[in-house]
């Protein structure tokens, strides 16, 4: 994968910027090899990825299987995080609710792309009465707390972690629609989009094949901001008890029960708070790096 | 009335002109962190006329008729009661009330009026007042109409005696009126809308602030009985997550704190001192008999023996909660001595599935059903804990939690199969409890569960006011509804356990009731 | 003089969008919204009182119409659960969540410059290097596990703050601020690394100016540097972080709060989002929407003041 011309980064910039157009450049994702702490991260997702796919091949024991024998059990062969409240497998718990604590992001991810990508693309390609009026709206959404939100949808809807990451996904559109919105904007006045338009190509057409292949990259680095920061929200609300319902746990549910029991088994809070320190963690480094990544390129 | 309040003083510092001295920034917060710390840890001093008590449960209502089961407290210090109960041995004493005298057929009730009492809005206090506060409680749509049911009419005999004609015998209704039934409302306020937060009783305290979270009272100086009251300013603080009320009770936020059992620990381990004792409160699973498989008793008794009592006890609780398969414990009379030891009240999940398949539930074909649980810690973990427990016998369920102020309308209305809830057994009476859940016109019976003979033991246990002379009905009633396999299943009675701060004497758990707070004092720490 | 109208103009449009957002928002999910709120468990009576109570069996415009003319006489309807009015019920908890909030606006913009200016002027060395892993992490930390560390070290263990609570100004103002340390610094911490990212960031380009380089050629040194060009030019970034940061801190309350046990706009919103009282929350969302936008627009005035263009005054004099 080969991107050609890189419109400018950064979740709140639409200045319009002349796309380079010369010689092929090495793509985003290699520009990275620079830096080690983005492959790291990098190589961290893919494997929790790989993890919370083939969570029921990979946990030692059933994540819901009690034993209040055994609760707080300390770390050992048998339990290599030790056990929770209910005598569960933490081990287990962690690597299913890997599934959880990845998949919530996703929802609130799809949801702000499929809102906030096609009407970014139409406001920077057509201007105009859409762009004003799909501008005031981003800033409607702006202004409202993600996490506000997402609870007054839940009065409305009831709890549930989909609704609630649904919210959010709501309250990321802007974010995603300002970042396209300018990247199509610098590339709507390129002569190979008029001439496209004058051989009588449609607007989808120009979209799909000349637009969205540039606002990739920068498309690229707000989504991976954003999902570290979808993490943490799913967090928040298992924390308020308004996200993934028991016997189900996300890490945020599990650090939330640890912090309940925390006099008893002061240590249980770590593997889920470390779980999510070091996901949230390894989003952002590889977004700054991905956003640096793409900087350097545009000023090269 | 704050001892040193500028102790505490320190610079100010004026953010406007931060700008040109920012780099000074980490500097200056330390210097004003260490200055705010070296005021001391005692946060209490500013409060020593005010007790604060932190409680799981928050007030919905300060209306004592439609009170749901955990506003009492809220509602006690400003209503009085027409009776009372001894906080140490539960017998009854005068309240609004002097002398009352039950018929021997149990069917009517003189109750001889306290003179001189005024409501806190000037108001008098006569049987005119009691007759149209209880004829107000009995209202349809009031919850309080359930305990007031048996009150068929009120006669007004003279300004201080009031004669109340019952239509069944009503031996239960001395206890009734210790509660919400017998909570005297203002006769100027009956019909005020904002009674719900406005309340105007002949009790200790008024309501000088009242939110969902917080409720404060002031002493009333009107009280008839003012000099038994010794705080002048108690502050109800509602705070749901178990940890919160511990930590804030570590740190001195509050004076006393109703906690769980398995914090007792941690909170004699902080110097605080510990009150425990059991009460008629009982952990339950309250079931929902209109639904398929749930209006099966031998389904209900196989869940009941699916249930792991001593692991919830010696693991959840930490021995703080004792197993229990009846409503009542040992220590009260109406318990059913053996009932425990009998083959089918044992844990036993292998017989539970085999029941279950009898009834037609299979792996292939379990029965499901919803469990609810209010969002307070420790029903939360109960029903996370009865969800696996149920599991072990085949039995799929969905856990539900909800709003804890959602719960009584829930129970009233029908709309759950499974609650998990703690039900003071003993409020007001143990044949209220029996009303209310297994007769069938019971308010909380949303199956119409029911079983022959069990209107007439009510009555006989009615016919008296005494513990001893309800024990021989109440334990026949017992067994039978065990046989039949109980719509409430009793899970285990938790110890009370409440944290106090060192210095504040006056607080007692209660036998019967709710927990009273006008004799706190606060003294120095010890 | 006009430009302050039309941003006037543009904050009141906003507003007026998240009200109709707030008002289609309960109105147009699938099914009868007095059902919605109710719960699927609840019954006719239910059902009936929340209908009335919403007046939602009038028709849409009407009922629109009614809405907006409430929200312009600043009347937010009533709660469902408990018929208090939603202004009364917002402002009995706004001064708590203020509070914590202005706290740790005032932590945040403290350290996040302080270390910001610092790891700026010693780019690449240690400090720069600790502050900005402290960033890095402080962003990724749920505030509620910060928190809960916080009241380990700072309440329980060494029992310097409150571990809960709010105290009102009314209890003193040292009572008051003791009770806000620990919230407002876990509040702030997460705005307090982005500001620092940003100070950082914008003292750096300062340093690279030619006047700056200048300055520095003519022996201008240390805090006389510092105040003179650096800050005032890395000034800006940093409130528009900080403008940005509002909602963030708004939002951040609600977690906050259910650590501290504070009773302010985040525990109501909580448990009225549990309650499914719905003109609570809607409550909640218009207010919040007003806060930002006034933040925004406080942030628009504060840059003509800082604008680089007084630098040629700062320079000459």
């Amino acid at each position: 994968m080969s991107v050609v011309a890189l419109p400018p980064a950064g979740s709140d910039q639409s200045a319009p910027e002349t796309p380079a157009s010369g010689p092929r450049r090495p793509s985003v994702l290699r520009s990275l090899g620079g830096s080690p702490s983005a492959i790291a991260a990098a190589v961290y997702l893919v494997v929790l990825a790989v993890l919370a796919v083939t969570a029921p091949l990979i946990a030692p024991h059933d994540p819901h299987a009690q034993d209040l024998a055994a609760r707080f059990a300390g770390v050992s062969g048998e339990h290599l995080l030790g056990t929770d409240e209910f005598g569960r497998d933490v081990a287990s718990r962690i690597v299913y609710a890997a599934r959880i604590s990845l998949i919530a992001p996703l929802i609130s991810l799809v949801v702000g792309m499929a809102l906030g990508v096609p009407a970014g693309l139409l406001a920077g390609l057509r201007g105009g009465v859409f762009d004003m009026v799909s501008a005031r709206i981003s800033d409607t959404l702006l202004s409202v707390p993600a996490i506000v939100f997402a609870l007054a949808v839940i009065a409305v809807m009831g709890p549930s972690l989909t609704n609630a990451m649904i919210a959010i996904g709501i309250v990321f559109a802007p974010h995603l629609f300002r970042v396209v919105r300018g990247a199509t904007m610098a590339v709507a006045g390129e002569t190979y989009i008029s001439s496209a338009q004058a051989i009588g190509a449609s607007t989808p057409r120009i979209l799909l094949v000349h637009v969205l292949p540039n606002i990739r990259a920068p498309l690229l680095v707000q989504a991976t901001l954003l999902m570290g920061f979808a993490l943490l929200a799913e967090a928040s609300l298992s924390f308020l008890g308004l996200g993934v319902q028991p016997p189900d746990a996300s890490w945020g549910s599990m650090l939330k029960a640890a912090y309940e029991n925390q006099a008893e088994a002061p240590y249980s809070v770590l593997p889920s708070g470390v779980a999510i320190l070091i996901t949230v963690l390894s989003f952002n480094v590889l977004g700054d790096r991905l956003r640096d990544a793409v900087a350097a390129r545009r000023s090269q | 009335m704050r001892p040193g309040p500028n102790r505490c003083q320190h610079p100010r510092i004026h953010p406007s002109r931060t700008l040109h001295r920012t780099w000074l920034a980490p500097v200056l917060g330390l210097a004003l962190a260490s200055s705010l710390a070296s005021c001391g840890s005692d946060g209490s001093t500013a409060a020593a006329t005010t007790f604060r008590w932190g409680y799981p449960s928050r007030a919905t209502t300060l209306d004592p008729h439609k009170a749901g089961q955990f506003d009492l407290i809220f509602q006690m210090p400003v209503y009085d009661t027409l009776i009372k109960n001894d906080p140490e041995s539960g017998a009854f004493v005068p309240g609004l009330a002097t002398e009352w005298k039950l018929a021997p057929d149990g069917k009517t009730l003189d109750l001889t009026l306290r003179q001189g009492v005024k409501f806190q809005d000037g108001a008098t206090f006569d049987a005119e007042a009691v007759r149209a506060s209880l004829e107000r409680g009995k209202r349809p749509e009031m919850n309080a109409a359930s305990d007031l049911e048996a009150i068929d009419r009120i006669e007004v005999v003279d300004p201080s005696h009031v004669r109340l004609h019952l239509s069944r015998p009503g031996g239960h209704l001395l206890s009734v009126l210790t509660n919400e039934g017998g909570m005297i409302i203002s006769p100027k306020a009956l019909n005020d809308p904002d009674l719900a937060h406005k309340p105007v009783g002949a009790g200790p305290y008024k309501v000088t602030a009242y939110s969902t979270r917080e409720v404060a009272y002031e002493t009333w100086d009107g009280y008839w009985n003012r000099p038994s009251v010794t705080m002048p300013r108690v502050k109800m603080i509602t705070m749901s997550d178990d940890s919160t009320r511990l930590r804030a009770l570590e740190s001195h936020q509050l004076d006393a704190a109703y906690l769980r059992p398995a914090q007792t620990p941690r909170l004699k381990s902080a110097g605080l001192n510990v009150l425990i004792k059991p009460r008629t409160l009982v952990y339950t699973v309250l079931l929902n008999t209109s639904r398929p498989g749930l209006k099966d008793g031998e389904v209900r008794k196989a869940l009941s023996q699916a249930i792991d009592r001593d692991g919830i006890d010696k693991n959840l609780a930490k021995d703080g909660c004792q197993p229990t398969v009846q409503p009542f414990i040992e220590a009260y009379s109406p318990h059913v001595p053996g009932l425990e030891a009998r083959p089918d009240a044992a844990y036993d999940p292998a017989r539970a599935k085999e029941s279950l398949a009898k009834a037609g539930y299979t792996d292939a074909k379990p029965l499901s059903f919803t469990i609810t649980a209010p969002n307070i810690t420790q029903y939360q973990v109960l029903a996370e804990a009865l969800q696996a427990q149920f599991g072990k016998a085949g039995v799929k369920t969905e856990l539900q939690v909800v709003d804890a102020a959602q719960v009584n309308p829930m129970m009233r209305s029908g709309k759950f199969d499974a609650l998990v809830i703690p039900i003071d057994v003993g409020r007001p009476d143990p044949t209220t409890f029996v009303a209310d859940h297994y007769l069938k016109n019971g308010p909380i019976n949303p199956g119409k569960f029911h079983l022959p003979g069990l209107d007439e033991l009510v009555d006989r246990a009615r016919r008296e006011s005494s513990p001893e002379g309800q024990q021989g009905p109440m334990r026949e009633l017992f067994q039978k509804v065990f046989e039949a396999g109980p719509p409430v299943i009793p899970i285990c009675a938790p110890d009370n356990v409440v944290g106090v701060q060192p210095g504040v004497t006056g607080i007692s758990i209660p036998q019967m009731g709710t927990f009273a707070f006008h004799g706190v004092r606060i003294g120095k720490k010890g | 003089m006009v430009r302050t109208a039309r941003r006037l103009a543009t904050a009141v449009l906003v507003i007026w969008l998240v009200h109709l957002l707030t008002f289609l928002l309960i109105r147009l999910v699938p099914g009868d919204p007095a059902q919605q709120l109710a719960g699927e468990r609840a019954t006719a009576e239910e059902v009936a009182l929340i209908r009335t109570a919403l007046g939602l069996d009038d028709p849409l415009p009407v009922q629109y119409g009614r809405s907006l003319g409430a929200l312009v006489r600043g009347d937010l309807g009533q709660s469902i659960f408990n018929g208090l009015p939603v202004v009364r019920m917002l402002a009995d908890a706004a001064p708590a969540t203020l509070s914590v909030a202005l706290v740790a606006l005032l932590f945040a913009s403290l350290f996040g410059v302080g270390a910001g200016v610092v790891a700026g002027l010693r780019q690449g060395g240690w400090a720069d290097r600790a502050v900005s892993t402290v960033a890095t992490v402080g962003i990724a930390l749920p505030s509620f596990w910060i928190g809960m560390v916080l009241v380990t070290f700072f309440a329980l263990v060494n029992p310097w703050f409150p571990a809960t609570g709010y105290a009102p100004l009314s209890e003193g103002g040292a009572t008051w601020l003791r009770h806000l340390v620990l919230p407002g610094t876990t509040l702030g911490l997460a705005v307090a690394a982005e500001i620092a990212r940003h100070t950082r960031g914008g003292v750096i380009d300062v340093l690279a100016k030619p006047y700056i380089r200048t300055a520095r050629a003519r022996g201008a040194t240390g805090v006389r540097l510092v105040r003179g060009h650096v800050l005032r030019n890395a000034a800006i970034p940093v409130v528009t972080v900080l403008g940005l940061q509002t909602g963030k801190l708004l939002g951040g309350t609600v977690i906050v709060e259910a650590v501290f046990g504070i009773s302010g706009l985040g525990s109501l919103a909580v448990n009225s989002a549990l309650e499914r009282d719905y003109p609570v929350l809607q409550g909640f969302v218009i207010f919040a929407a007003v806060v930002v936008v006034t933040a925004n627009l406080l942030v628009d005035v504060a840059y003509g003041r800082i604008n680089p263009k007084v630098n040629a005054r700062v320079r000459s004099s």
